[in-house]
């Protein structure tokens, strides 16, 4: 009986050493090189992005939380 | 909220509350067993793993976003024992992930798979800091629990802290500008504990008291996890199939709510509103300018029951305390792990909460005149 054997066809990993990732390595010298003040100024950007969309979701949840919570006592 | 007063009417309402809740959480059921099972649970040890080196596609998607908001805003408002927080970590990493995908040339040297554990770093820690209105605390966390930590640099930290930063404040500006305040720093958060004046000095005498309810919190901590870990087993070999997910949601949502309107019921007493601060009363069958402790605890947010435990103006008996802690500690222990958007932040600070609560009112009844000093 043939026995199954564990494939990683279904998922696959990272390169979980970053400093031993080549690709990664050679890819950042390049960026820094080429741009070095604007690539940490648009990483910034789109970090403070990342927060703005963060906290209006964040707003939206809060506040339908209350209005179901409010509709719930109303009813009752 | 008001209670009606006739048996026939109180009926009515309990049915009321009853279904409107069961309907709730079990729409958070089926979104999450028939449309996004990534969405399940808090998504924190799935993102332990992502940023670890695990590729994980199906719970870092557009759909799972959507319905994991849902989700959890119906689970919570479905009356389940549950907390909002630890999936607003998940929501966060979609989140980060989904704007480093946005088709802008600018972005597309930051599309890299290593990249990817950066900005998912930083949408957790903005999920956190916007639950606490803590950013620094939110930076920690996803610090905390990206342990190897192969990726972090000290820029990194600071970015994370931007992110954090900026979603607080943008919570903060949105909720002052929903609520017509004016906006402030200090109190920008989802879960709000509000200002304690410090208006006495602290004996020291209170340190054994802190120390003897860490002890117990501990003591709980560990039995829920035992009894967690034998639930989620009997789960995995009895409810497998998907309605049978569903069917658990909604019991869980039916039980819950019956117990707290029951408990709220049966324990009703009249208080007079003495904290013009708090604006979260539930009066139940009281009159316009009372207020029934139990039911304020138990028909609010839990951000709102919250606020009431640490507000002056709800006082307790040492038997109502007891009951809520009880009745939450039971339920919060059986029903986290259902197939639901779920954290366990809040419920854990509610349970903490109240057996500090509980510490107080017997320390206050075993040696009154110490406890006025």
């Amino acid at each position: 009986m043939a026995t199954k054997v564990p494939t990683r066809k279904s998922w696959e990993s990272l390169d979980f050493w970053e400093s031993k990732a080549e690709i990664f390595r050679k890819h950042e010298s390049m960026e820094k090189k080429q741009h070095p003040v604007w690539t940490e100024v648009k990483l910034w950007i789109v970090f403070g992005l990342i927060g703005v969309c963060v906290g209006t979701i964040a707003f939206i949840l809060a506040l339908s939380e209350e209005y179901l919570t409010e509709i719930k006592i109303w009813i009752t | 909220m008001q209670l009606q007063q006739t048996e026939g009417a109180l009926y009515t309402s309990f049915g009321f509350y009853v279904v409107y809740s069961v309907i709730l959480a079990s729409c958070a059921g089926v979104i999450t067993v028939h449309i996004a099972p990534g969405a399940t649970g808090s998504g924190i040890p799935e993102l332990m793993g992502t940023m670890n080196g695990c590729k994980w596609s199906e719970g870092l998607s557009f759909k799972v976003l959507v319905f994991k908001t849902l989700g959890v805003i119906l689970a919570v408002s479905g009356t389940l024992c549950v907390g909002k927080e630890g999936p607003l970590a998940h929501i966060g990493a979609i989140m980060a992930v989904l704007v480093l995908g946005l088709p802008f040339k600018v972005l597309q040297q930051f599309q890299l798979d290593v990249r990817k554990r950066e900005f998912i770093a930083a949408g957790i820690s903005a999920g956190v800091s916007v639950a606490f209105g803590a950013p620094i605390g939110g930076t920690l966390f996803a610090y905390e629990i990206s342990t190897p930590n192969t990726f972090w640099t000290f820029n990194l930290l600071w970015r994370n802290f931007f992110c954090s930063a900026m979603a607080t404040f943008v919570l903060g500006c949105l909720t002052s500008s929903y609520q017509g305040k004016q906006i402030t720093l200090s109190d920008c958060a989802m879960l709000k504990f509000g200002i304690v004046a410090q208006d006495h000095r602290i004996p020291y005498y209170e340190l054994l008291g802190a120390v003897i309810i860490g002890l117990i919190c501990g003591i709980l901590g560990a039995i829920f996890m035992k009894i967690n870990t034998s639930l989620m087993r009997c789960r995995k070999k009895y409810i497998r199939r998907k309605w049978q997910k569903v069917l658990e949601v909604s019991l869980f949502s039916a039980l819950t709510a019956s117990t707290f309107f029951m408990i709220a019921l049966s324990m009703d007493r009249c208080n007079k509103k003495s904290d013009t601060n708090f604006r979260s009363y539930h009066r139940a069958r009281c009159q316009a300018d009372e207020y029934s402790p139990m039911a304020t605890l138990f028909f609010n947010t839990e951000g709102g029951t919250i606020r009431a435990m640490l507000s002056k103006g709800v006082q307790l008996t040492i038997a109502e305390n007891f009951a809520f802690f009880l009745s939450w500690y039971i339920l919060f222990s059986l029903t986290y792990g259902i197939t639901v958007p779920a954290g366990v932040f809040l419920p854990g600070i509610i349970i903490g909460l109240s057996v500090g609560q509980l510490y107080g009112n017997v320390y206050t009844y075993l040696f009154p005149s110490q406890a006025e000093q």
